[in-house]
């Protein structure tokens, strides 16, 4: 097992979300989530990756708790949020390098992910000038050049064209052949039950 | 990892230029509006040189730390590092370190024409200035970025940040014109640098404290 959620319990305005939620994702396993607006897809995701607090409860990542003093647990896991999570003042390639720095991987290999996910022409554009699909396409390449081992997708086919549907596809696949854990959120319940083992509804 | 935030900021300043252009010239226009405002006889201008300057240092502050701190909700960027495996209290460290270059930097830019326009005579040393500078703007920033943590996610952090920060940092300003005013008067460092040992308390408590708390504040 890679991941483990034990009875975890967050509050927004004193109301529940999340109330002794408990989740288990084994290696190589691909989860999607799926719910109404509001229900805690992204929630979930925020609190897995350490961005949002637990009120109660615990997270854990390959056995070591999701905490802000543990930083080690962040180390394989990578939250590809709804917004693009990068530097509007940055250029794509920049933003990389930024990205590779903080988990220290090599930037080698930043110009080559670039071309994969079709954004070599716009490598020194700045980010503010990028479009929505160009700017989920950069989440992409940031996912590839940390290579983490836990996934976190949150609605990752956002303002993708066909193009852009078949490279995230391709690359799923890749992960996939590779061993990677993945949590997918999507409304998209057809494309979540074609590319997903197994799906967990939240009410 | 800390120099790695620090020139990301830095990038993005040299880039953009948003940051020391606001500050330099809402520094130059309070200076202008002081000097045009307060037509008094030179004597009394030196005794208010001070409290002025720390005034329009703080001020220009709380605009700067306001646009560095914003850096990072443009598009969630906080969410690259605060989803990463790094000690947040570094970016807050790093923050204190990119807001101390562009506030000096301002500084330097309107220090002259605020002589210039107070009509202020200058006998005393550069470098006591640029110490009692250096010290008070850290404990400026100190207090200041612990503000714009705290207040990081809140909704209305542009009127947030100076409430919450004047009254905090009103102990620094004290401090600083202290030190300002008896260096104007001339007189010896032994006689002013209590007050400079508050500002770099001021400094170093602040900074530590924000590196510790760093890693809850910036929680969503």
């Amino acid at each position: 097992m890679i991941l483990k959620v034990t009875t975890l319990s967050k509050y927004f305005n004193l109301s529940p979300i999340f109330r002794d939620f408990s989740l288990t994702v084994y290696s190589g396993e691909k989860i999607g989530l799926n719910g109404p607006n509001g229900s805690g897809k992204t929630t979930l995701l925020k609190m897995i990756s350490g961005i949002t607090s637990i009120d109660s409860g615990e997270i854990q990542i390959n056995g070591l708790e999701v905490n802000p003093e543990q930083t080690n647990s962040r180390k394989n896991v990578f939250y590809l949020g709804h917004s693009v999570g990068l530097y509007p003042g940055l250029t794509g390639q920049e933003n990389l390098e930024f990205m590779a720095g903080l988990y220290s991987q090599s930037t080698s290999t930043i110009p080559d992910i670039l071309s994969k996910v079709g954004l070599g022409t716009n490598e020194s554009k700045l980010l503010k000038f990028y479009s929505q699909g160009m700017r989920q396409r950069l989440k992409l390449a940031s996912a590839l050049v940390i290579d983490p081992n836990v996934l976190l997708l949150d609605e990752p086919l956002t303002g993708l064209d066909p193009d852009g549907i078949q490279l995230f596809e391709t690359i799923l696949s890749n992960w996939d052949s590779r061993g990677k854990t993945m949590v997918i959120v999507s409304h998209n319940l057809d494309w979540l039950s074609r590319i997903t083992d197994r799906i967990i509804t939240l009410a | 990892m800390l120099v790695h935030f620090i020139l990301k900021d830095l990038k993005i300043e040299l880039r953009s230029k948003e940051i020391i252009t606001s500050m330099f010239i809402f520094g130059l226009s309070v200076t202008l509006i002081f000097a045009l405002a307060f037509q008094v006889a030179p004597a009394m201008i030196r005794e208010f040189a001070p409290g002025l300057l720390w005034v329009v240092i703080l001020f220009t502050s709380v605009l700067g730390l306001n646009r560095l701190f914003s850096l990072e909700r443009d598009e969630h960027a906080l969410w690259s590092w605060s989803a990463g495996p790094i000690d947040r209290g570094t970016v807050f460290i790093a923050k204190v370190i990119s807001a101390l270059i562009f506030v000096i930097f301002s500084e330097i830019l309107f220090i002259i024409p605020f002589f210039v326009f107070l009509n202020l005579p200058i006998e005393f040393s550069f470098f006591q200035l640029g110490l009692i500078l250096f010290v008070g703007t850290g404990a400026i920033v100190s207090v200041g970025c612990l503000i714009s943590g705290i207040t990081l996610q809140a909704s209305q952090r542009d009127v947030l940040i100076p409430i919450l920060l004047f009254p905090t940092a009103s102990p620094v300003a004290i401090a600083a014109t202290k030190c300002t005013q008896l260096l104007f008067n001339q007189k010896s460092i032994t006689e002013w640098n209590y007050w400079l040992l508050i500002l770099g308390s001021f400094f170093v408590i602040f900074t530590l404290f924000g590196y510790l708390v760093f890693n809850k504040i910036v929680e969503e």
